[in-house]
C-alpha cells in the first residue's frame, strides 16, 4: 500500500512538472555554480548539487556506467543523496556523464554534456573541521569550529563563541586526521588552549616567563606525545587601497614543542632568538623532522614587504625529546623573492605542499597567494597550476591516504574564503577543484556571511562536551606550562 | 461614565502618553534598535530563529522594531505592547477576581518595562514576551478548566512557551497557579512544576550552544550576553505576582487611590532615574548622520554645545559637509582631533560615527573597516540593515561588486531597504553609471591610488595624500588644516596651508585667518606686511585678545562674543589633558 501511494505522489509531482519538449541544442558547456565540470571526486562525496544562474527550471540527467542513471528537475540540480550514493558506489573510477536541460524565458536549451570523474581512490576521512568566521579585521562576532559529514550536507558545531561570549575560538588542529587527539585556541579574556586526547579536555596557560607569549601554530607529532608550536608577537595594519585590505606581520617568532604528558614547553636555542624569525611548524610523518619557516627579522611596519620566509628543518628525536645542533634549509623563498608558509608534508611523506606569496607570514589577504608542491624525494618544487587561481590560496591539509588535499581560496568572489577538495595522482598531479558540495550551492554561498579557515580532514565525528568546557573556560582554571631548554 | 469606559480612557491615555514620550523625546531611541538588526522577508531567515529558547519571539520582536525606521511607527509599536501588557495583567488578575479597584496596578509591569525600554540595549523582544505571557495565562485561566486538563496544559504550555518566549515562559505554570481561583493543584503538584520548570531551562543548554547563565537571563531579551539583570527580573517579578494581588478586604477608593499614586510615583521615578538626555543626545547625533541631516545637527548644536567626542565628532563632520568647518570649527566646543576621528574602539557604535567621517573624506577602506568591526562587535551577533548598506557602498566604490552583490541581495530581502538594494543592483551593471553616480562616481575619484599602511596616529600625513591625489577634494584639506589647529600644531598649520591654493576658497577661512595671525604676531611687532589677506575684523580681535590676554589670563571678555570662539581662546585657554 505504502508503495502505491509513493508511486501515485511520484505521479502526481511528475505531472506537475514540466518535462523538456521543443528543446534548443546549444554548442557550449552550462555555466553551472559551483563549476563542477570535468572535476574528480571521491566515493561517499555528498551530492554535487549545482545551480544554473537565470534558469527557470533544470532537467538533469547522469549517467554512469552499466546504464546507471540519476535524473533529477527542479529550480537547481538536487539529488536524491541516497540515489547518488548508489550512482557513485557503482561507478568507482568511472566517469559520470551529465546532460542538462534547462529553462530559460520559456525556452528548453540542451547544453553540452560534460563529465564528472568518480575517483578510484577513495577518501577514508568521515568529514572536514573547519572555523567559520566573518571575514573581518580585528573584532568578531559569533563564529566557532564546525564539523561537516562529507557524505551528506549536515554540519555540527565542535564549540561556538556563543558559550563563551567575547571568545575566539582558532586553529583547530587535529593528530592526522584523528578525532581523538586535537586542539584549539580560546582568545579574549577567557585565554586558553584547549587539548583533548581519548575525551579528556585539558584547559592550558601556554605562557611562560621563558618564551615569547602564547602558543599559536599548532602541528602534532604523529605519536601525539608532542606538539609543535609558534609563538608570535603579531601585529596588523591595514591598506588603504581597494584591492588589498589586511596586512598581519610578525614582530618576533620562536618555536617550541609541548610534551601534553608533562605539561612541558621543550625549548631549542636554534629556535628561538631574536636574530630570526621561525613559525608554522610541521613534523614529518615519521616524527624525526620539524619543518618550519624562517626569515630574516625586518622593521616593522617600515620593511613589511622585505619579509620572506625560507623554509627550513631540524631533526627532533622523540626518544629523548633532543633536537638536531643544526637547522637546515630545504627551500630559498627569499632567493625568488618570495615568502613560503604553512608547510604541510603529506603523511607518506613524499611531497610537502606550502603556501608562496610575495612577502609576509600571513597569505589568507595576499591575492598573489598560491600553493606549491615540493617532492621531498627528487627535490622537484613547482607550483600547483592546476589548482591554482587568480586569487588567495592558502591553508591547506591532506587527507590521512595523501591522495586528497582541502584547501582554501578566495576564487568565488574575492573576499568569503570557501573550502575546495582535489585529488592527486601518483604522479603528484592535481584534479580540478571542486567547490564544498552543499545542498542549494547558489544560496547557500550567497547567504553565508562568515568565510572558512583552517580545514582538515576528520576520520570521525569529534567529540566534545561543549557546556562542560564551556564551565571551564569560564572558571579560568589553567593548568601551566613549564618551559625547558633542550 | 462607567466604570469600564474609566478603564478605557485610562489604557488609552496611558498609550498616548508611551507614544508622546518615544516619539517627541525618544525617537531616535527607536531609529537606533532598528539600525542594529537585519530583518529579512525570507523562510529560512525565520527557521534560523527556531532552535534557541525564545527565538519565535525575537523573530517578531525584529519583525515590529524594522518599522522603527518610522518614528510614528514605532512609537505606535511600543505603546501598543505595552498597552497589551498592561490588559494581559488585568485580565488574568480578574481571572482571579481582581476588584475593578485595583485596576491601577495593572499599569506598574507595563511601567516598569517602559522604564526599561530606556536603556536602548534592552531588546523588544522582552516587553513582547512579558505581554505574550500574560496574554497566554489570561486565555488559560479564562475558562475554568479541570485539573487534569489544566495540569496537561501546563505540562505542554511550559516547554511550549519556553521555546517560543524563553525563560519567562517558565512563569507560565507560576501565574496559572498562583492565579487559580480555586486552587485545585495542591503545593506538591505546584512544587513539582516548580521543579519541572527548572529541569526545562537545564536541559536546554544540551540543546543549544549557550551557557546556562546566558539562557537563564534569556538569550533575546537584552543586547549584551552578560548584563546586570535585577531589573529584568524585579520586572517579571512584578508581572507575575500583581494579578494575585489579594485586596478584596481593601476599601475600593484606599486600593484605587493608592494604585493610582504608586503608578504616578513609579512614573516620575522612572522617567528621572532611566531617562539619561545625554544618551538620547548621543542618539539623536547619530539618527541625523544617518539620515544626512547636516543643518539639523548644527542647529541642534548651536542650542546645546556638544560635550562628547562623537557629539563634536558629529558636528564637526555636519560643518564640512555644509563647507563651514575652517569658518565655525571654534564656534562650537572641540575637544582636540578626537573631535575629528575619534579613536577607534572595539565597540558596535562608536566606529560608525567615525566610519561615516572616513567616508565622506574618500578614505573608503578605512570606512569599510570601521563599518565591518562595528557590524562584527553587535553583541547579540545580528547583522545590521544600515552597516550592511554601507558594506555594499563601499565595495560598490571599490569595485569590489561580487562582494558588493552579495550584500545587496541580502538588502533585498529587508522590506525597508529591498528597493534601494534592488535598484543599486541595477547600477552595478554599469560601469560608466556608476562612475556617473553623484556619489560614488565622487568618492571614487577621492579615493587613494597609491597604496600604504593606515595609521591613526598619522592623519595628518594621510589626509594631505589624500588631498594632493584629488585637489577637489576641499573636505580632506579642511580636515587635514583643522586636524592640525585643533592638536595646536601651528608649525604643520604653516605647512600645509599652501595646500588652500588649489583648493578654490574666496576667502581665508576664519580659523586659518586667526591662526595665521598669531603666528605672524610671534614674530613681528605689526600686522604690516602679512602676506596673507587677513580682514580688519580679525585683525582688530586678535589686537583685542592680545591685550586682555597679557593683562590678565582670566579675563572674562576672552571667552565673550567672537573671542570666545576664536582659535585663540581655544589654544591658549584650552583645559590642559594631562
Amino acid at each position: 500500500m505504502k508503495k502505491i501511494y509513493t508511486l501515485l505522489l511520484g505521479i502526481l509531482f511528475t505531472a506537475c512538472q514540466h518535462a523538456p519538449h521543443d528543446v534548443q541544442q546549444v554548442n557550449e558547456l552550462p555555466s553551472i555554480y559551483p563549476d563542477y565540470i570535468g572535476v574528480t571526486i571521491p566515493m561517499g562525496i555528498a551530492p554535487l548539487n549545482f545551480n544554473l544562474p537565470h534558469a527557470d527550471e533544470l532537467h538533469v540527467t547522469i549517467k554512469g556506467a552499466n546504464g546507471t542513471m540519476l535524473t533529477t528537475q527542479g529550480k537547481w540540480a538536487e539529488f536524491d543523496i541516497r540515489k547518488w550514493h548508489q550512482l557513485l558506489d557503482k561507478n568507482q573510477g568511472k566517469e559520470l556523464k551529465v546532460s542538462v536541460c534547462s529553462r530559460e524565458n520559456g525556452q528548453w536549451r540542451q547544453y553540452q554534456e560534460f563529465s564528472i570523474y568518480v575517483s578510484a581512490s577513495k577518501l577514508d576521512e568521515y568529514g572536514l573541521t573547519y572555523r567559520r568566521i566573518a571575514p573581518g579585521y580585528e573584532v568578531y562576532g559569533k563564529m566557532g569550529l564546525y564539523q561537516r559529514d562529507l557524505s551528506s550536507f549536515q554540519e555540527d558545531a565542535i564549540f561556538e563563541n556563543t558559550e563563551v561570549p567575547g571568545a575566539c575560538v582558532n586553529c583547530h588542529t587535529s593528530n592526522q586526521t584523528s578525532n581523538m587527539d586535537f586542539l584549539f585556541h580560546v582568545r579574549g579574556t577567557h585565554g586558553a588552549t584547549v587539548i583533548q586526547q581519548n575525551g579528556k579536555p585539558k584547559v592550558l596557560n601556554t605562557k611562560t616567563e621563558q618564551t615569547l607569549g602564547l602558543c599559536v601554530y599548532p602541528y602534532w607529532h604523529p605519536s601525539g606525545k608532542y606538539v609543535a608550536f609558534s609563538t608570535n608577537t603579531t601585529r596588523q595594519s591595514f591598506h588603504v587601497t581597494r584591492d588589498e585590505r589586511i596586512e598581519v606581520f610578525d614582530q618576533a617568532s620562536d618555536l617550541q614543542v609541548y610534551k601534553p604528558d608533562t605539561h612541558e614547553l621543550l625549548l631549542s636555542p636554534l629556535l628561538k632568538g631574536d636574530d630570526m624569525w621561525e613559525t608554522f611548524p610541521a613534523f614529518s610523518p615519521d616524527g624525526q623532522t620539524l619543518y618550519f619557516c624562517r626569515a630574516v627579522p625586518k622593521a616593522i611596519p617600515e620593511e613589511y614587504k622585505e619579509v620572506r620566509y625560507n623554509l627550513c628543518k631540524i631533526s627532533f628525536n622523540p626518544e629523548n625529546e633532543s633536537f638536531g645542533t643544526r637547522v637546515d634549509t630545504v627551500l630559498i623563498g627569499d632567493s625568488f623573492g618570495k615568502s613560503i608558509t604553512m608547510p604541510r608534508p603529506s603523511y607518506d611523506g613524499k611531497y610537502l605542499m606550502y603556501t608562496l606569496s610575495d612577502y609576509g607570514t600571513f597569505p589568507i589577504w595576499h591575492r598573489d597567494a598560491d600553493l606549491y608542491l615540493l617532492d621531498l624525494h627528487t627535490g622537484e618544487n613547482r607550483a600547483i597550476a592546476e589548482i591554482n587561481s587568480e586569487d588567495t590560496e592558502s591553508f591547506h591539509n591532506w587527507s590521512t591516504n595523501s591522495h586528497w588535499v582541502v584547501f582554501s581560496s578566495r576564487r568565488d568572489g574575492g573576499l568569503y574564503t570557501r573550502l575546495y577538495l582535489t585529488s592527486m595522482d601518483e604522479q603528484g598531479h592535481f584534479t580540478k577543484p571542486f567547490l564544498l558540495p552543499q545542498k542549494n550551492p547558489l544560496q547557500y554561498y550567497d547567504e553565508l556571511m562568515d568565510s572558512y579557515n583552517v580545514p582538515d580532514f576528520v576520520k570521525a565525528p569529534v567529540q566534545l562536551d561543549a557546556n562542560g568546557l564551556a564551565r571551564t573556560i569560564s572558571s579560568d582554571k589553567r593548568i601551566d606550562l613549564k618551559a625547558v631548554v633542550k | 461614565m462607567k466604570a469600564r469606559y474609566w478603564k478605557i480612557l485610562v489604557s488609552i491615555l496611558f498609550g498616548i502618553a508611551v507614544f508622546l514620550f518615544w516619539n517627541r523625546l525618544c525617537p531616535y531611541a527607536l531609529s537606533y534598535q532598528e539600525q542594529y538588526q537585519m530583518f529579512l522577508t525570507d523562510r529560512r531567515y525565520f527557521l534560523n530563529f527556531l532552535p534557541v529558547p525564545g527565538g519565535f519571539t525575537d523573530y517578531i520582536a525584529e519583525f515590529l522594531t524594522q518599522f522603527f525606521v518610522s518614528f510614528w511607527i514605532g512609537a505606535f509599536i511600543m505603546a501598543s505592547i505595552l498597552l497589551l501588557l498592561q490588559v494581559g495583567v488585568w485580565k488574568t488578575a480578574r481571572c482571579y477576581g481582581a476588584p475593578g479597584s485595583m485596576y491601577p496596578f495593572s499599569f506598574l509591569p507595563s511601567l516598569f518595562c517602559w522604564a526599561m525600554m530606556m536603556d536602548e540595549n534592552v531588546m523588544l523582544a522582552f516587553p513582547l514576551s512579558l505581554a505574550l505571557l500574560m496574554l497566554c495565562c489570561w486565555f488559560s485561566l479564562c475558562r475554568q478548566l479541570p485539573r487534569l486538563i489544566m495540569a496537561v496544559l501546563l505540562l505542554i504550555g511550559t516547554p511550549f512557551l519556553f521555546w517560543t518566549l524563553g525563560p519567562l515562559g517558565l512563569f507560565y505554570p507560576v501565574v496559572v497557579i498562583l492565579c487559580r481561583k480555586k486552587c485545585t493543584l495542591n503545593t506538591w503538584i505546584s512544587l513539582l512544576f516548580a521543579i519541572y520548570s527548572v529541569n526545562i531551562l537545564v536541559c536546554s543548554q544540551y540543546l543549544v550552544n549557550y551557557s546556562l547563565p546566558h539562557l537563564a537571563n534569556g538569550i533575546t531579551y537584552y543586547r549584551f550576553p552578560e548584563y546586570n539583570a535585577t531589573f529584568q527580573w524585579t520586572t517579571t517579578l512584578l508581572t507575575v505576582f500583581i494579578p494575585c494581588l489579594r485586596m478584596e478586604k481593601t476599601p475600593a477608593w484606599i486600593a484605587t487611590g493608592s494604585g493610582t499614586l504608586i503608578t504616578f510615583v513609579i512614573t516620575i521615578a522612572g522617567l528621572l532615574v532611566c531617562y539619561d538626555a545625554g544618551k538620547y543626545d548621543l542618539l539623536e547625533y547619530d539618527g541625523l548622520v544617518r539620515g544626512h541631516q547636516w543643518n539639523k545637527i548644527l542647529q541642534k548644536a548651536q542650542k546645546k554645545q556638544p560635550s562628547q567626542p562623537m557629539s563634536v565628532c558629529a558636528v564637526n563632520l555636519a560643518l564640512a559637509m555644509k563647507n563651514q568647518l575652517s569658518d565655525n570649527l571654534f564656534e562650537f566646543f572641540q575637544n582636540g582631533a578626537e573631535g575629528l576621528f575619534p579613536a577607534f574602539q572595539r565597540d558596535f557604535t562608536t566606529p560608525v560615527m567615525t566610519g561615516e567621517v572616513y567616508y565622506q573624506l574618500g578614505f573608503i577602506n578605512t570606512a569599510q573597516r570601521y563599518v565591518f568591526e562595528a557590524q562584527e562587535a553587535i553583541p547579540n551577533y545580528k547583522k545590521s540593515s544600515r552597516l550592511t548598506r554601507r558594506l555594499a557602498e563601499t565595495n560598490l566604490i571599490n569595485g569590489q561588486y561580487d562582494v558588493a552583490k552579495k550584500y545587496l541581495h541580502r538588502l533585498q530581502k529587508t522590506t525597508m531597504y529591498g528597493k534601494w538594494a534592488t535598484e543599486t543592483l541595477q547600477l552595478i551593471q554599469d560601469e560608466n553609471a556608476v562612475n556617473q553616480h553623484p556619489i560614488y562616481g565622487r568618492l571614487r575619484k577621492l579615493r587613494l591610488t597609491e597604496d600604504f599602511l593606515f595609521s591613526d596616529q598619522e592623519h595628518d600625513q594621510m589626509l594631505g595624500l589624500l588631498f594632493t591625489h584629488n585637489p577637489e577634494n576641499r573636505m580632506a584639506l579642511e580636515y587635514l588644516l583643522c586636524y592640525t589647529l585643533l592638536e595646536g600644531e601651528l608649525e604643520k598649520f604653516q605647512a600645509y596651508y599652501p595646500l588652500g591654493k588649489e583648493a578654490g576658497y574666496d576667502h581665508i577661512p576664519r580659523a586659518y585667518q586667526e591662526a595665521l595671525v598669531y603666528l605672524w604676531t610671534q614674530s613681528h611687532p605689526s600686522f604690516q606686511g602679512m602676506p596673507w589677506s587677513i580682514s580688519k575684523q580679525t585683525q582688530q580681535e586678535m589686537s583685542a585678545f592680545a591685550k586682555m590676554y597679557i593683562q590678565d589670563k582670566q579675563h572674562p571678555g576672552l571667552s565673550e562674543g567672537r573671542l570666545g570662539s576664536s582659535f585663540w581662546h581655544y589654544y591658549l585657554l584650552r583645559p590642559v589633558v594631562p
